[in-house]
């Protein structure tokens, strides 16, 4: 083996090394040590990424990428399961910003968590999940792939439903297991497709043979899977729903790893998809309709995690736009610097959280850029990362996926609506600071407001230099298979600036209004449909499960039980043998004529048997 | 368990008070079916027989009320109103705070149907119908929105495409006896 | 000229309040980190290091926009001016003018 390859394989293998032995240590039966968060799982993760550098180095000076199928995990006749790594560009760049993004949240974590009884629990959830999430981006088979989707699946449903007494987090966890399920029928569709059909769940013999396919119902599985994972719309209540999980779970992973799972998959299987036009129409269209959908229920809402959340999915809706664009690397791109300044203003926001007495509602805020004014910086800053103000880290791949939207021969009403969508982003960003750093303190005054702690500081400062500096320095390292279109219209070029500024505009005006002596404004049809998330989860949320369960209930025991189990059986039984009984017993009434003439009839009968 | 299983009833063939096996069964119940007494009891018809069944289920006469006896197995059962424990007071001391329910009161036919982690019935501030039409008008609209942008796509093309020999004339199945017309893409 | 009088006599009871907030109730460095004392409608309390972190952070961030803008406004504005094809002349593009032949 040619030496970089071999020091690039061997440091990608001590990363899961280094990340397990924390988790080998909680089968020890003594009760962990209570630093054992901090000491074990925060320093495992951070020399993680400090190894993991290695390969990213090696890869960006050389190109070195490499796959390695080290054992034959079982064979049928003509089936292999291999156990086999892929390090290309995509594990070797995300791995370590998993790990970076991981690493802050962890510590994050152990300030934000600090009064929980089970933090070293949660912090083994937290490691158990950024395993899985590595397995499944490192994954060159389709079976280690959907190992490491279950597990961050798994993993989700139970960080989401850590406050398990109550209601609220148990059904959201619910919600999110539910979902995800429905998405893994797609994907358990394909693999299942590819076995029988390609033979293989290698990806590259995957790619290789079903050229002479017709890939449009496998690729339809695919969209599913990725829809369930990645919040697309239709299946996208449980990613807002998710936040009703502790702040750094929604920072880790319904911001800036789980989710975007989905939208990876698709990236690794995008070699199918390039020539399947009805595919990448979907995704189009479906990408775009959620990211408006999701930007417009940002548009009202109230909670801070909320408004954080339809962000999310609207970007993600974003990355989904540019997978039916036929760009998968750019989608990528956008992965990689959302992460940064998504789970930047995650943290902003539960530190804000924390500071308030666990306040959510933005209108219950204000002025803290007086009180915390590190951590309303770091807010401002990823805000504006978000919607794409220039070489900021969100500029480097917003833009470019817009510039790529303009220039192609694509549906006229998925550019309209993803337009719209990145000005609601504007709108939506400067909502919250308006509401969270500007004006004046709304909130009880005797709250504990502190920031003043390293735990809190050096992970948001660390996010918040990732969030200036990262979008410049992996699309310069970052080597795009796909020529970007360079030379086009002014107003083309800046099509996502002006957007944005729009947007702003707008934003401005309608804080104008507030600071104003309160109106009341004439009643909006549309604010209901945006503030109640378009009615999508009422209806939703109602209707199928009460049509569902009543249903259930009659055919089990209107239908199968009072029909089939008693109709059938006792009650049909007692019918048969009713009329027997009545006419035996109403025979014998104690009248001798009826005697005799029975006895009569089996003389006859009987003479003839005997005479015969 | 097996094993324990055998023990048991060895020590109760062995101990010879009654028979062994009548003394085995009158300890165990089918496992299939309800016991009688938890089984509704059959639908009361005059007003005695209703005050007593309200007064089993804790009710009051007035809020008592059987499901319609058409022989659904329902008997004297309570029909309560279709209300899900999402709208039940969640800052009074129920008994049980998670199931929102006080001991002893009458649960609805469909009570697992209505806890709180499945059927909402709470009252949404714009009527259902409305919410509906909204809705499925805006999926409507898109999906036809999405539609005619499939037919008139977007795009800024510098200049028409332009082939040699013609623009494709014979590869674009035109006539080869006929002199294809000069095409021009510039004019000066 | 009033309005500056205004604003003047805002920045001196703003800087008034500075001066006095602090001294009432003083940051304490007990174990880890300062600690502040709950308060009950008082001018917030801010250590330095904290103002100096966000400041710094808004700068670079700043820093960073207007230093690129500066050097590399390609990347906004677009790498190639776009060509416009109504200035091109006949003899850049070869056409023979037309009283020719």
């Amino acid at each position: 083996m040619h030496p970089t390859s071999l020091m690039m394989t061997s440091s990608l293998i001590i990363i899961f090394f280094i990340l397990a032995y924390p988790i080998l240590t909680t089968l020890n039966p003594n009760e962990q040590h209570p630093q054992w968060a901090l000491s074990h799982v925060k320093s495992a993760v951070k020399t993680a990424f400090i190894v993991s550098l290695l390969p990213l180095c090696l890869y960006l000076t050389q190109g070195t990428e490499t796959i390695i199928t080290t054992w034959n995990w079982m064979n049928t006749q003509s089936f292999d399961v291999n156990i086999s790594l892929n390090f290309d560009c995509y594990s070797i760049i995300f791995t370590p910003i998993a790990l970076y993004v991981t690493w802050s949240i962890l510590e994050f974590a152990s300030w934000y968590m600090h009064a929980d009884p089970y933090m070293n629990r949660f912090f083994k959830y937290l490691l158990i999940f950024l395993i899985a999430m590595i397995i499944l981006v490192t994954a060159n088979n389709m079976f280690q792939l959907f190992i490491g989707w279950e597990g961050v699946g798994i993993m989700s449903f139970l960080l989401i439903g850590w406050w398990y007494g109550r209601a609220d987090a148990n059904t959201a966890a619910l919600q999110a297991v539910l979902y995800n399920r429905v998405g893994d029928i797609g994907l358990i569709f394909t693999m299942a497709w590819m076995a029988t059909n390609l033979n293989s769940w290698e990806l590259q013999q995957v790619f290789i043979s079903a050229k002479s396919f017709d890939l449009t119902y496998p690729l339809i599985g695919l969209i599913i899977a990725a829809t369930g994972k990645s919040a697309q719309f239709g299946l996208h209540p449980w990613l807002p729903s998710a936040m009703e999980g502790p702040t750094p779970v929604s920072a880790l992973l319904h911001s800036s790893t789980m989710v975007v799972a989905g939208i990876f998959l698709l990236i690794r299987t995008s070699p199918l998809m390039q020539n399947n036009q009805l595919a990448l129409t979907t995704c189009l269209c479906l990408g775009a309709l959620t990211t408006l959908f999701t930007a417009t229920c940002a548009l009202t809402q109230n909670d801070i995690k909320k408004i954080v959340a339809f962000s999310t999915s609207s970007q993600l809706g974003l990355m989904m736009v540019t997978i039916g664009l036929g760009q998968p690397q750019l989608a990528f791109l956008h992965i990689c610097t959302h992460a940064f300044f998504k789970a930047m203003l995650f943290l902003c926001s539960g530190s804000i959280i924390h500071s308030l007495n666990d306040e959510q509602d933005i209108r219950k805020m204000g002025g803290m850029h007086n009180l915390t004014p590190f951590t309303s910086s770091c807010l401002t800053i990823g805000s504006l990362a978000l919607t794409g103000t220039p070489f900021l880290a969100g500029f480097f791949s917003k833009d470019a996926i817009i510039e790529a939207l303009n220039t192609s021969h694509l549906n006229a009403w998925a550019l309209i609506l993803t337009l719209l969508a990145t000005s609601f982003t504007a709108i939506y960003s400067l909502r919250v600071i308006f509401f969270v750093s500007m004006g004046t303190p709304r909130f009880n005054s005797l709250s504990p407001i502190n920031e003043n702690n390293p735990t809190v500081i050096n992970p948001i400062k660390r996010l918040a230099w990732g969030s200036i500096i990262a979008g410049l320095l992996i699309t310069s390292n970052f080597i795009p298979t796909k020529t970007p279109i360079m030379s086009m219209p002014p107003l083309l070029k800046l099509a996502a600036l002006l957007v944005t500024i729009i947007g702003l505009l707008t934003a401005l005006e309608l804080a104008s209004l507030t600071n104003k002596q309160f109106k009341p404004l004439p009643h909006l049809s549309t604010h209901h449909f945006s503030n109640m998330l378009g009615f999508f989860p009422t209806i939703i949320h109602r209707l199928p499960p009460k049509m569902n369960l009543t249903l259930g209930q009659m055919i089990a025991s209107q239908m199968v039980d009072q029909t089939w189990l008693e109709k059938t059986g006792p009650k049909a039984i007692t019918s048969l043998n009713l009329p027997l009984i009545s006419t035996a017993s109403n025979i014998q009434r104690g009248m001798v004529k009826t005697y005799l003439s029975l006895f009569l009839l089996t003389l006859l009968l009987i003479i003839p048997i005997i005479s015969f | 368990m097996a094993g324990v299983g055998f023990r048991r009833w060895a020590q109760a063939l062995s101990k010879g008070r009654g028979s062994g096996i009548s003394a085995l069964l009158s300890g165990c119940r089918a496992a299939s079916g309800v016991s009688n007494d938890s089984l509704p009891g059959p639908y009361p018809k005059t007003p005695e027989e209703k005050a007593a069944a309200a007064k089993k289920y804790n009710m009051r006469v007035e809020d008592y009320e059987p499901y319609a006896d058409n022989g659904e197995g329902f008997g004297d059962y309570p029909k309560l109103p279709d209300r899900s424990q999402h709208e039940r007071d969640p800052w009074y001391q129920w008994d049980h705070p998670d199931l929102r329910r006080n001991w002893g009161e009458p649960m609805h036919w469909n009570f697992d149907m209505y806890i709180r982690n499945r059927v909402d019935t709470s009252p949404s501030p714009v009527s259902w119908s409305t919410m509906c039409k909204q809705l499925f008008g805006f999926i409507g609209f898109m999906l036809l929105m999405f539609y005619l942008g499939e037919k008139f796509p977007s795009y800024q093309p510098v200049a028409a495409k332009q082939y040699p020999y013609n623009d494709l004339y014979l590869e674009r199945g035109g006539d080869p006896e006929k002199e294809a017309e000069e095409v021009k893409h510039y004019e000066i | 000229m009033s309005s500056l009088g205004r604003v003047l006599g805002v920045l001196r009871t703003g800087s008034r309040l500075l001066r006095r907030g602090p001294q009432r109730t003083p940051i304490r460095n007990g174990s880890g980190g300062p600690h502040i004392e709950p308060q009950y409608r008082q001018y917030p309390q801010l250590t330095k290091n904290q103002v100096f972190q966000s400041e710094l952070i808004s700068g670079a961030m700043w820093f960073w926009i207007l230093w690129h803008c500066w050097h590399d406004p390609d990347a906004v504005l677009g790498h190639f001016p776009w060509p416009d094809a109504s200035t091109w002349t006949d003899e850049e593009l070869g056409i023979p003018p037309d009283d020719e032949e």
